[in-house]
Formats: structure tokens, C-alpha cells, sequence
């Protein structure tokens, strides 16, 4: 793999599962509220 | 209301502090000699890293917490920790993996800090399972404070593990002193999603639990009178 596209999946990795954990957690609790 | 805006907030002024460290890494930041562009993942696999150490932390002290005052709000606390560590070790290992590949032409070699890392990720998934698995509310929080203490203890593992045994990881590293404010820049973001997650997920956690009481006694009430109409 070509590294400078390993390294921007890398970088897409931490921010698809840190931020889709956050988008995740926002809807749960969004719903447990109303 | 003006605690909403203070999450709102807090949220933006992590997503811009995200943004902004991708930025400095891609633009600023020199590539190392040796390994090329390949070692800028260092500026987010190592503070997701020490992040999942923190999570860890944070179920290993919240387990001692309910152990000690048996207060459901640290049980709350610890499977909030364990949740964040578990995404956030997935992310250690993935990244891991792309710059293993790229710097020492192998996804994956069963050396002692990568396969201690690999343990740790498998015991906080275990403790999630573990706590899905028992039905009593109390004797899931007792299992879960012992099995977080336990788990607690491969973290040390994976620090000393590159220091003190024969390791593929360098035990330290020299950098450039933009290398190193790109680090510590790094850390912000990271350490605000991390501390963001584990609260969101613990309101969550209390929220549910919440519920779960008020259905509960809502159910105890409504079939009580039943019973007594029924006696008389």
C-alpha cells in the first residue's frame, strides 16, 4: 500500500470510530430523553 | 440551557482541535528520515494509546470505588470507561497494524507489546461481555468491579513490555521539536473526545439505569392492587 494512503486511512479510522462513537452515543441518548 | 451550550461547546472546540491537528501533522509537521510519511500515524496512535491506558485507569479506579462503597453510580462509571476503551484499543490496533505494514513490512508479529496490547483489547471486550451476561444488577456490578481490577493489570504490561523485553517497538524515541509540539497538540483533541465519550456514555448509563427503576416500581405498583383485589 502506498504509504501516504496508509497513513490517511489511518487517520480515517480514528476519526470514523471516534466520531461515529460520539454520532452513536448522541442518538442514545437523544432517544432516552424524549 | 446553559449547560447545553457548554456541551455544545465543548464538542465544537474538539472537532476544530481534531481538524486542526490533522492539519499541523499533514502540513507542518517534517517527515521523519527513516520511515517517511508512514511515521506521521505516530501523532494519533500514540495519544489514542495513552488514552486507552487512561480509560483503563478509569474502570480500574471506579471498580475500586464500588467496591469499597458498593454505589451503583461507580459501576455506572466503569462500564462508561470500559466501553471507550474497548473503541479506542481498536483503534491502537488498527493503526498499529497500517504502520507496522508500512515500516516494517508486516501487519502483525507476536512481539510482547503487541501481543499484550492485543490481550488488553480482548479483556476489556470480555468485561463487556461478562456484564451483558449477568441478569442481577448487583451481582453484575461485584463481577464486573473484580474482573476490572484483574483486566487493570496487563496495562503496566504493555508500557514495560517494549522497555524491558526484547521488543519490534524502539523503547523510546528521538523527535524534532515540531514533532514534538505536534504531539502534545495531538493529545488535546484525543483527550477531549476520550473524556467526552466516557461522560456521554456514563449519562447514558445512569439514564438507563434510571429507567429501569421507574419501570420497576411503575410495575411492582401497578400489580400490587391487582393482587390485593384479587385476595379480597
Amino acid at each position: 500500500m502506498n504509504p501516504f494512503v496508509a497513513t490517511c486511512v489511518a487517520y480515517g479510522i480514528i476519526a470514523l470510530l471516534l466520531w461515529g462513537t460520539a454520532a452513536k452515543l448522541f442518538v442514545e441518548s437523544w432517544n432516552l430523553r424524549r | 440551557m446553559t449547560r447545553q451550550y457548554a456541551i455544545i461547546a465543548y464538542w465544537l472546540l474538539t472537532a476544530v482541535a481534531f481538524i486542526g491537528a490533522i492539519v499541523l501533522v499533514f502540513t507542518w509537521t517534517p517527515e521523519e528520515s527513516s520511515m517517511g510519511v508512514i511515521q506521521k500515524i505516530f501523532y494519533f496512535h500514540l495519544p489514542v494509546a495513552i488514552n486507552t491506558f487512561l480509560a483503563c485507569a478509569v474502570v480500574f479506579v471506579a471498580s475500586v470505588g464500588y467496591l469499597v462503597q458498593r454505589d451503583t453510580w461507580w459501576d455506572d462509571l466503569a462500564a462508561a470507561a470500559a466501553n471507550i476503551a474497548v473503541v479506542l484499543c481498536t483503534g491502537v490496533l488498527l493503526t498499529g497494524m497500517l504502520w507496522a505494514h508500512g515500516a516494517w513490512g508486516v501487519w502483525w508479529t507476536w512481539s510482547p507489546r503487541l501481543t499484550f496490547s492485543f490481550m488488553l483489547w480482548l479483556l476489556y471486550v470480555v468485561y463487556l461481555l461478562v456484564r451483558s451476561s449477568v441478569e442481577s444488577a448487583q451481582r453484575r456490578a461485584l463481577v464486573s468491579a473484580v474482573f476490572g481490577l484483574v483486566a487493570f493489570l496487563d496495562v503496566p504490561l504493555v508500557y514495560l513490555s517494549a522497555r524491558l523485553l526484547p521488543d519490534i517497538h524502539p523503547g523510546q524515541i528521538a523527535l524534532a521539536p515540531e514533532m514534538k509540539l505536534t504531539l502534545g497538540f495531538c493529545m488535546i483533541p484525543i483527550t477531549l473526545l476520550a473524556a467526552g465519550l466516557i461522560c456521554t456514555q456514563y449519562k447514558i448509563n445512569k439514564l438507563r439505569r434510571a429507567r429501569q427503576l421507574q419501570r420497576q416500581e411503575q410495575f411492582q405498583l401497578g400489580v400490587a392492587p391487582t393482587l390485593a383485589g384479587g385476595s379480597l
